[in-house]
């Protein structure tokens, strides 16, 4: 069953709700490029994992405002979607799920500009709210910077770290916690936040957030060693090729014959040059030592959930934590 | 006998100098904020900051306010200006200017909140997209910053 039944989301709704936030807004012209823009990669569609983040969070809240509660899903997916369309740029990707990337299509200044509506339309939308149930009265939280600021702090460190075999674990933990399982994490919190849930058990779904999102990249590590192009959209290896040294690069790195290998990758390195390093990669134990690092992670994360038993969701955490263990692609 | 020319020196305006050390201390507060990690260094137009503080006087803001919103405003006109075009695939910095844009106009919502400009921001925020849509369009006149600083100060000015 799909994790959005699994869930009882309809996504459809989340869906309508993000073409309505563009198609309300009088200030984008109807019809015009931007608005289909907008459209065209609202409909390419996703997993929406964070707006069923944002969901589940808010039902171990007591307020049930569902209007607001699915805006701030869509507005989860808006700030996903608008740093996956600069992803693609800063990556160069000319694909995004087997269909050409936004820039390869209009521009790349114009591909930045969508993106950057996409977080100034929800920065307007959430701003109002975000100052009504403000629970420290001070604004001092605001969706849309909490979940922004880290991603491109982790995107900073990747860059500083492209082909730095030195990377400490602790360093790439922290790249990972920054660039990916913030944005999961801060899903869930703020969503528990708009419903109202007590400030201890927001904290609490960031912290179980934390350690799934963090098990998801360790998952997206693992997938560039052991999918294949047509599973994941781009060809094994290419995290590698790129310099982006990974959980299974650490491990690798410990092992003096891939050691040598794998240090003599850099900017100007092909495809084939990495050919038979896969094989033997795959061949040693590195990647299940990744996978159990991985599984540490999701069990950390159960564990949170059920600490939180008194609340009915508390399954749905359970379930968050089974995909997010059995993630293919 | 020669007598050594006479130099009759100007000494700034008050009003100038304190200007100055509102930029000085806008421009310290920057430095705090912006993560090392991003190797940002910022260095707006002294000239420009000045204007921006003689507007935000004629606006009624009083003396304490004026270094956190002149830090405001310098993170977001920044985030503006690096993604101004041209923005081109070949261009070696592009990496670079998409990510500080992003970061610097996250820091700039976090750091309104932070020094209690909320409703300065809410009340841009209409400003701020609509920035990005003339750009996304193509078309040029989008709203300057400062104006769009001005006219929302003066309505704040006007509902207190």
């Amino acid at each position: 069953m799909e994790l959005h039944k699994k869930l009882r989301i309809d996504l459809r709704r989340i869906e309508r709700e993000m073409k309505r936030i563009v198609k309300y807004d009088n200030d984008v012209p109807p019809n015009s490029e931007l608005e289909r823009a907008l459209l065209r990669t609202i409909e390419a569609g996703g997993k929406r994992l964070r707006p069923m983040l944002v969901l589940v969070g808010s039902r171990f809240g007591k307020r049930s405002d569902e209007g607001r509660l699915v805006q701030l899903a869509a507005a989860a997916e808006f700030i996903h979607t608008a740093s996956l369309i600069h992803d693609d740029l800063i990556d160069r990707s000319p694909l995004r799920r087997g269909e050409p990337s936004l820039h390869t299509v209009i521009g790349p200044a114009k591909a930045v500009y969508v993106g950057n509506y996409m977080s100034a339309r929800v920065v307007e939308l959430l701003a109002n709210a975000e100052h009504t149930e403000d629970p420290f009265g001070d604004g001092r939280q605001s969706f849309t910077a909490a979940a922004t600021a880290k991603l491109c702090l982790g995107e900073y460190e990747q860059l500083e770290h492209a082909y730095d075999y030195n990377l400490s674990l602790d360093d790439y933990l922290l790249k990972s916690r920054n660039k990916t399982a913030h944005l999961i994490a801060v899903s869930l919190e703020f969503g528990a936040r708009a419903a109202g849930a007590p400030e201890e058990i927001s904290s609490q779904l960031y912290t179980f957030g934390e350690h799934l999102g963090l098990s998801f990249q360790l998952r997206d590590d693992l997938l560039d060693f052991t999918s294949s192009a047509e599973q994941i959209g781009k060809p094994a290896g290419s995290d590698l090729l790129v310099g982006q040294v990974t959980l299974p690069i650490l491990y690798a790195l410990e092992d003096p014959v891939l050691a040598a290998e794998i240090r003599s990758i850099g900017p100007t390195s092909l495809p084939t040059d990495i050919q038979s390093l896969l094989i033997k990669i795959r061949a040693s134990d590195v990647l299940q030592r990744a996978e159990t690092f991985c599984e540490t992670e999701l069990e950390q994360a159960r564990e949170i959930a059920r600490s939180l038993k008194n609340y009915a969701a508390y399954q749905d955490l359970l379930t968050l934590a089974d995909y997010f263990g059995e993630r293919k692609f | 006998m020669a007598h050594a020319p006479v130099r009759y020196f100007v000494s700034p305006s008050r009003g100038a100098l304190m200007k100055d050390t509102i930029i000085r201390e806008a421009l310290e507060r920057l430095q705090t904020e912006i993560d090392p990690v991003t190797r940002i260094r910022l260095s707006p137009d002294q000239a420009a900051l000045a204007e921006a503080l003689t507007v935000f006087e004629r606006c009624g803001v009083e003396r304490q306010r004026l270094p956190g919103l002149l830090t405001v405003y310098i993170l977001l006109s920044s985030a503006l200006d690096r993604h101004a075009e041209p923005m081109e695939l070949e261009d070696a910095e592009l990496t670079r200017r998409i990510l500080d844009g992003d970061y610097l106009y996250s820091l700039y919502i976090q750091y309104a909140l932070k020094c209690r400009e909320g409703s300065l921001m809410r009340g841009l925020s209409p400003f701020v997209k609509k920035i990005q849509i003339a750009r996304a369009l193509g078309r040029n006149g989008e709203v300057p910053l400062l104006s769009a600083f001005e006219q929302v100060l003066m309505s704040r000015k006007e509902t207190r």
